[in-house]
């Protein structure tokens, strides 16, 4: 790792920089242009890590770790990728990480929860634009509330499919499964969030 | 837009917001020639009685364009069921609102959406779904931790990490290779390793058995004033005789 360059005054100049230049700077080891990329883009990489965490102190933790492990990964980056889509990648990996973590202390594995691929016999009746009628600040709210009721699981693969753009094929690199299963997993996920939004709105009326 | 464009193609284009008034108009016209669509869009009440006001929307405005779709819709996808659909078809189905699905599945995902109105539905509540979800992710979230608190506890936690490196790779240096290094840049280092070496060298040639082949050793007594030295002459009779 390149020694921290601690002489850098803060302020001087790198606001006006363009990412790349500030990864460049900070590649050859200037944490003042780290500390600019984290400052253009901790909103959006903490929401990221809000939406699979779904909590205040575990985003703001998991947004850190992902910082750090972004520092030291630095030289890797080839500039193949935006800079926000590849500090968001690595937030995501640090997410699940920390679940994977979380769930082998419970004995229960990512990869083994909810569906193993499959799609259940009898489906349970649809439920059609459950949102219809619902202010949009309303419906921020209740999606936000119906995200925090899906499973980690089936919150991840709407974040990663949904909000982060991901091919199915690249959903289950992530999730380290198999692309069926990450359809399986979307579907029940879609009909979950479906059916709670549904439920929102026989309360709102 | 042609009239003969895909069906289904239409239908997402006009709920994404990127159909002309006048492909509108043709998207309404291609409706009443398909017997499947037409048949499926006839079943929406509300939809016949609005599908003039269409051409009132702006292209630029997609998310209303696309709530306003949702609601004319609405009364059609809540009476669909999802009990006839099969397993796979609503996969696939969903897949095909992905973007995913695979070319051998086209013909068969658009024949289902035209011929199957529930199939319609599931297409049109899922799209409404990801139409919601993304609409809403565009609303920005605020990291509640004070910026300067935030960047401290990462830089701290950088610099711990890169003192640790250094330490550890100053550990290497001092138990490894690195403090054999270390001990050569000391100015007695060379001539100690010069005797070292030389050490080495006689020692080998002492103890190198191809040496003593060489030395014709035939007899030998020692000195009793002095108890050390020992003197060699020629003697074949030397290693094999019981005189020694």
């Amino acid at each position: 790792m390149d020694k921290i360059d601690s002489n850098e005054v803060k302020g001087s100049g790198t606001e006006a920089k363009k990412d790349s230049e500030l990864v460049e700077m900070a590649q050859n080891g200037s944490m003042q242009a780290f500390e600019e990329l984290v400052n253009r883009h901790r909103d959006k990489i903490y929401a990221r890590a809000f939406s699979i965490m779904r909590n205040e102190d575990g985003a703001v933790e998991m947004s850190q770790l992902a910082w750090i492990r972004a520092w030291q990964k630095l030289s890797q980056f080839k500039g193949d990728s935006a800079f926000p889509t590849w500090i968001t990648r690595i937030t995501i990996n640090t997410c699940l990480d920390e679940i994977r973590k979380r769930k082998r202390h419970q004995s229960e594995s990512i990869e083994e929860m909810d569906e193993s691929g499959g799609v259940e016999r009898k489906l349970p009746t649809w439920e059609p634009n459950p949102t219809d009628r619902l202010e949009r600040s309303e419906l921020r709210a209740r999606l936000d509330e119906a995200l925090g009721q899906l499973s980690e699981t089936h919150r991840t693969v709407i974040v990663l499919h949904e909000f982060e753009g991901m091919e199915y094929k690249e959903v289950a690199k992530a999730m380290n499964c198999s692309i069926g299963t990450v359809m399986s997993r979307l579907f029940y996920a879609r009909k979950k969030l479906a059916g709670l939004l549904a439920s929102f709105k026989k309360e709102f009326n | 837009m042609s009239t003969n464009i895909d069906p289904y193609l239409m239908i997402q284009s006009f709920v994404d917001g990127e159909t002309s008034p006048e492909e509108e108009a043709n998207l309404l016209s291609t409706f009443k020639d398909q017997p499947g669509l037409k048949e499926v869009f006839e079943s929406l009440k509300e939809f016949k009685i609005k599908l003039g006001e269409v051409g009132e929307f702006s292209p630029s405005c997609p998310i209303e364009h696309t709530e306003y779709f949702n609601s004319i819709a609405a009364e059609f996808i809540s009476q669909a069921s999802l009990e006839d659909i099969s397993e796979e078809d609503l996969i696939l189905l969903q897949s095909y609102v992905d973007g995913e699905l695979a070319d051998h599945d086209t013909q068969r995902v658009k024949s289902l959406i035209s011929s199957d109105s529930n199939a319609l539905a599931f297409v049109l509540s899922l799209k409404g779904q990801k139409n919601i979800l993304s609409s809403l992710e565009e609303t920005s979230m605020r990291c509640p931790e004070d910026p300067d608190f935030y960047w401290s506890q990462i830089s701290q936690q950088i610099e711990s990490e890169s003192n640790r490196l250094s330490v550890d790779e100053e550990d290497i240096f001092e138990n490894g290779f690195g403090a054999l290094l270390k001990w050569l840049s000391n100015p007695l280092a060379a001539p100690a390793l010069v005797v070292f070496i030389l050490c080495l060298f006689i020692g080998g040639q002492l103890n190198n058995a191809t040496i003593y082949q060489e030395v014709q050793v035939s007899s030998a007594y020692v000195d009793s004033s002095s108890e050390i030295a020992v003197y060699f002459v020629d003697d074949p009779t030397f290693l094999t005789s019981s005189a020694y």
